[in-house]
């Protein structure tokens, strides 16, 4: 019985701790309220503007603003103190964090920092002159494309009416060919950078997509693969082992057979 | 190969006789000889030729073919672990204050940090020069090979590949053959042998240093199937070796520090911390290191050492992360422990019931390595007889170059495996044929450095390889890793065989999905990794260190059981064909190493059966001579025994009682100093025969200073100029012969000295019978020679021949 009793006394203390813990702050304040609510906000526009500008993938120089936002929100909860408190630190749960962890990954694994200027404290400032130059003259090839061919899969601004032949599409090629150039070499300048391979995605993939066009909708890259050459030269490279090594070998053995031969000449004498 | 000469009796070499040092032979020949010549002569006597014909071809045919393993070189010293307590020894143990002994054991750790510090220099240096010469080189190539993919000149980028790697390869090859022939090949061999006691010429030198660092830096930028991690082993070594000595012999420069480590046993300590220190910076593992060197040095240790050496491999990796991590932009980011970096293994597991399946590619694994010893022990062969030529070796590796440039760029050009660009992170995607916006799979295995390809097969998604791609990656791979390896340049082993495993590795994971896609199976990367300790298992057969060292590198302790159990199988299959390749070089060379265990089976074998009794023995007063072995024990001679006298052929001879034993490099310092100091002060005494009349010679003024300056490089004796008016002096050895060197009873077992060998490091040691008189000398390579062999499922004992120096091949 006094077991049972010293079993329950903590149980009745946990329960009338709970209850006044829970009264005396059961939300947060109203500053934190506000905070946490445009917080929320924010990053769901966030979410949306990425989710959205996927494909076409213009994520980070569309979304820049809805993110310099959301880092603000988050700034401004982590610089209020007690809300920092109460609304972070008190959670086990960190919705906010995770949230926030979203936001700048999201950000950063898309190489993001790259298309801008940014600030010593990362915060992007403006878009490259490199980066607007490369979709200038992507504008550039997407008209030539569209203008060129039936296919378009992105609707691009129309300046003059476009006729639908198909000995057009086989034009493709050779009219866009200048532009698309352009554009790739202008591609090799930004990953040339400073950077390395960290380029910008919305640069990369929009890169990417129209490498594929080119070649998969249009089949414009041509191959030579110069097969004669290539053969010879390396049936020349594999006959330089095998000249080696027999060479060698007949040579070794000869100069053994001469080396026995006087051996065995002294021998008989 | 030539089992049947397993346990032929003791049939002497030639070797055994003639001097380790030939030259000037002084008027008193070693007493023995001349009863040895009647016998020995047979080979020139027609009448014992035509009945003992067919011994004799054996046995020249053994001593000519120079691919035999059955064989140790004479050339081979061993090392002097053990220290010469003389009274000059014990006069400057008396001088040491307090704070001089301990300014010593501070000393010891003050050379660990920059033992340490040094080797990490070396891997960054080495890490970042071919990490630039390599980026140049691709970035060239691809420039002109993107250029060409829509023209026809496909032949000029394959040509301009071809060249550059041989250009690179050539001066790599040239450094090797006429700078230091023994800084070709990985390097873990020779330390192998120095940390086991044996001195291979040259290996821890200063020239072997750059040689061995410039040479890797351009075989691994042209395009070799070889590492840099083995040559990083061998570099800290050198490392310790020159940086405890506190001087150069090569720049002739004394810094007048740590003259007290001036000795075989402190630099073998400090060149095993070297050695860790390697392995750390090579794999970033520290523990991998230390365990390196325990098993591969084990026989000598010490706890305290371990510590030490365990304190450099820190040192080594937290440098080298620290430099790779300021060149990489973040300096304190800290995330490159080593030079081979696998990647984290996180998220990429295995199930326990993929162990079996492990244990499969175990078994393949030992099969591939065994496949691989065989071959580069049969190339090795071929090698010494027919490439002998110096500038025929720099040909045969500039064909291996050539070859192995072929082979990538006909692999690239053959296999269309395109994948597109934006699902892999890929630093240099090669398009090739493959249409824009896609890579070739191909490139990323052979166009790049092998650490990028093993780190590409590690962790890039499922998807990224086809099967094709792997299965004509792998063997191609392989075939040129054994071609590689054992040529002139300086190659790692280590790399090439994690390549090769990580491919078929890979394969199997890819396979394992195709058959049975309802399987939950692990990562492809996994089995990359299994694959990879597999064939490193099979192919180097070490054990503990291998297995610390890839768990080290992977960082991820539950790969931990999967890999043991893997090397363990590996090294059984392994092991029942034939030897590790290390081993194997090892073998190839005659190095008198001595193994892990004592030759169980040479029961019954006493100290008498394989003492050499040959030898010199000097009075403690003795005359001037020279001769063959390198310790001579001092006797007091008894009556008759005298060295004038040799005593008759059928009677065991005895020298007289032990009084000590004396080197021969203090033979040689006593004999040089002799002008200046023996003469004026009475060491060399007027010979009286008998040796109680003699004065001590207390005058002279050599201290062991003397002795340790000349370290490590004594002067051979023919440069020491005797008059014949010396040559009738005696000089006084008591003072400087160590008076209580180890014996052994004659008649003790082979076993027992093997032991004492192995665990005091002993040079050699006194056989003497019962009333402590000398009856012979063992040396180290007297007991090399009965070794065991085993051989699918059987085993034996096996008796080598002693070789001269000039029929065995000079490298490994």
């Amino acid at each position: 019985m006094v077991f049972f009793v010293s079993l329950l006394r903590p149980c009745i203390f946990v329960l009338i701790w709970q209850t006044r813990t829970l009264a005396v702050s059961p939300s947060p304040g109203g500053d934190c309220a506000k905070l946490l609510k445009t917080f929320a906000e924010v990053v769901s526009n966030y979410t949306y503007c990425a989710v959205n500008n996927s494909r076409p993938f213009r994520f980070c120089c569309v979304c820049e603003k809805v993110y310099v936002t959301a880092l603000n929100g988050h700034r401004s909860i982590v610089q209020d103190n007690d809300c920092h408190n109460d609304l972070v630190l008190a959670e086990k749960y960190q919705i906010v964090e995770s949230a926030y962890d979203f936001v700048v990954n999201l950000w950063k694994s898309s190489n993001c920092p790259a298309c801008f200027e940014n600030d010593k404290d990362g915060t992007p400032k403006e878009i490259k002159t490199e980066i607007t130059e490369f979709f200038h003259k992507l504008d550039a090839v997407e008209h030539c494309f569209y203008n060129n061919s039936q296919i378009h899969v992105i609707p691009v601004p129309v300046n003059h009416s476009a006729s639908n032949s198909s000995a057009k599409v086989l034009s493709v090629c050779d009219s866009c060919d200048k532009s698309y150039g352009t554009l790739k070499e202008s591609y090799k300048n930004i990953e040339s950078g400073p950077e390395g391979y960290k380029v910008c995605a919305d640069v990369s993939a929009s890169m990417n997509y129209t490498r594929q066009r080119w070649s998969n909708n249009f089949h414009c890259v041509k191959i030579h693969s110069d097969l004669v050459s290539v053969v010879a030269l390396t049936v020349f490279f594999c006959f330089l082992p095998i000249i080696f090594y027999t060479s060698l070998r007949l040579q070794g053995t000869a100069s053994k057979d001469k080396k026995l031969g006087t051996s065995l000449r002294v021998n008989h004498r | 190969m030539q089992r049947s000469q397993r346990m032929k009796s003791v049939s002497h070499m030639t070797t055994e006789d003639s001097p380790l040092l030939s030259g000037e032979h002084s008027g008193i020949q070693p007493k023995m000889s001349r009863r040895r010549n009647t016998t020995e002569g047979s080979a020139n006597d027609s009448q014992l030729e035509s009945t003992n014909s067919r011994e004799n071809v054996s046995i020249m045919g053994s001593v000519t073919e120079p691919g035999s393993l059955q064989k140790i070189s004479s050339k081979y010293e061993s090392l002097d672990y053990d220290t010469a307590e003389n009274t000059l020894y014990f006069k400057e143990q008396k001088s040491y204050t307090p704070e001089e002994r301990l300014r010593i054991n501070i000393n010891r750790w003050v050379i660990m940090f920059i033992i340490g510090f040094v080797t990490a220099v070396i891997a960054f240096a080495i890490d970042i020069s071919i990490l630039l010469l390599a980026n140049q080189k691709y970035t060239l190539i691809k420039k002109y090979i993107d250029r060409c993919t829509s023209g026809d000149c496909m032949s000029t980028p394959f040509s301009l590949w071809v060249a550059l790697d041989v250009l690179f390869v050539l001066i790599a090859a040239v450094l090797v053959v006429y700078g230091e022939p023994v800084a070709a090949g990985s390097g873990i061999p020779q330390i192998k042998c120095y940390l086991n006691g044996v001195l291979v010429p040259h290996v821890v030198r200063m020239k072997t240093l750059v040689c061995k660092v410039v040479g890797v830096v351009f075989s691994v930028a042209g395009g070799l199937a070889c590492g840099k991690e083995g040559p990083m082993i061998h570099a800290g070594a050198v490392v310790a070796a020159g940086v405890s000595q506190g001087r150069s012999t090569t720049f002739n420069k004394d810094f007048k520090m740590f003259e007290y480590f001036r000795q075989d046993h402190e630099k073998r300590d400090f060149v095993s911390g070297g050695a860790a220190a390697g392995v750390s910076a090579a794999f970033g593992a520290p523990i991998g290191g230390v365990l390196f060197s325990l098993e591969e040095g084990a026989s000598f240790w010490n706890q305290s050492l371990t510590w030490r050496m365990f304190f450099a491999s820190m040192v080594s990796t937290f440098t080298l992360n620290v430099l790779l991590s300021i060149y990489r932009g973040d300096a304190m980011d800290l995330s490159n422990p080593g030079l081979i970096n696998f990647g984290t293994f996180e998220g990429q597991t295995y199930s326990s019931y993929e162990i079996p399946l492990f244990c499969v590619m175990a078994i393949v694994g030992g099969l591939l390595g065994a496949l691989f010893n065989a071959i580069n022990h049969h190339l090795c062969i071929f090698r010494m007889r027919f490439v002998k030529k110096n500038w025929v070796r720099v040909i045969e590796v500039l064909i291996v170059a050539v070859m192995s440039t072929t082979t990538a760029f006909v692999l690239i050009y053959f296999y269309q495996d395109c994948k597109p660009i934006g699902a892999a992170n890929i630093s240099r995607p090669l398009q090739f044929f493959c249409e824009d916006g896609q890579y070739s799979a191909m490139g990323t295995l052979v166009f790049s450095t092998p650490e990028e390809s093993i780190k590409n097969l590690f962790h890039l998604p499922e998807t990224s390889y086809h099967v094709a791609t792997l299965a004509g990656f792998a063997p191609a791979y392989f075939l040129l890793a054994t071609w590689t390896y054992g040529l002139f340049v300086p190659s790692g082993l280590f790399v090439p065989c994690i390549l090769t495993g990580a491919a078929w590795g890979r394969l199997w994971g890819v396979a394992l999905k195709s058959w049975f896609p309802a399987g939950h199976w692990g990562d492809a990367g996994s089995y990359a990794l299994i694959g990879a300790a597999a064939t490193l298992g099979g192919v180097v057969r070490m054990t503990i260190s291998l297995t610390v060292i890839l768990m080290e590198a992977t960082g991820n302790i539950s790969f931990g059981i999967p890999i043991m159990i893997v090397l363990m199988i590996a090294k059984w299959v392994g092991d029942f064909f034939n030897e590790g390749l290390y081993d194997i070089h090892i073998k190839l060379q005659g190095v008198p190493l001595l193994g892990w265990d004592a030759p169980v089976m040479a029961v019954g074998m006493n100290v008498s059966d394989i003492m050499s009794r040959k030898l010199v023995c000097f009075k403690s007063v003795e005359k001037d001579k020279t001769s063959h072995h390198n310790g001579f024990p001092v006797v007091d001679y008894l009556g008759s025994a005298d060295d004038e006298d040799p005593p008759a052929s059928n009677t065991p001879a005895t020298f007289g009682t032990v009084r000590g034993l004396i080197l021969r490099s203090q033979l040689i310092i006593l004999l040089k100093q002799k002008v200046s100091a023996c003469l004026a002060c009475r060491v060399f005494i007027v010979y009286t025969y008998s040796p109680r009349v003699v004065s001590q010679g207390e005058g002279h003024k050599l201290k062991l200073k003397d002795f340790r300056d000349a370290y490590p490089r004594f002067p051979p004796i023919r440069n020491v100029s005797i008059s014949q008016k010396e040559r009738e002096c005696y000089i006084d050895l008591r003072p400087f012969m160590n008076p209580s060197p180890y014996t052994v009873n004659e008649n003790s077992s082979l076993l027992r000295v093997f032991k004492l060998f192995r665990a005091l490091g002993l040079r050699h040691i006194v056989a003497v019978n019962e009333y402590n008189e000398v009856v012979g000398m063992v040396t180290r390579k007297d007991i090399a020679r009965y070794r065991m062999w085993s051989h699918r499922g059987q085993i034996g004992l096996e008796e080598v021949h002693i070789l001269e120096a000039s029929s065995i091949h000079d490298s490994f």
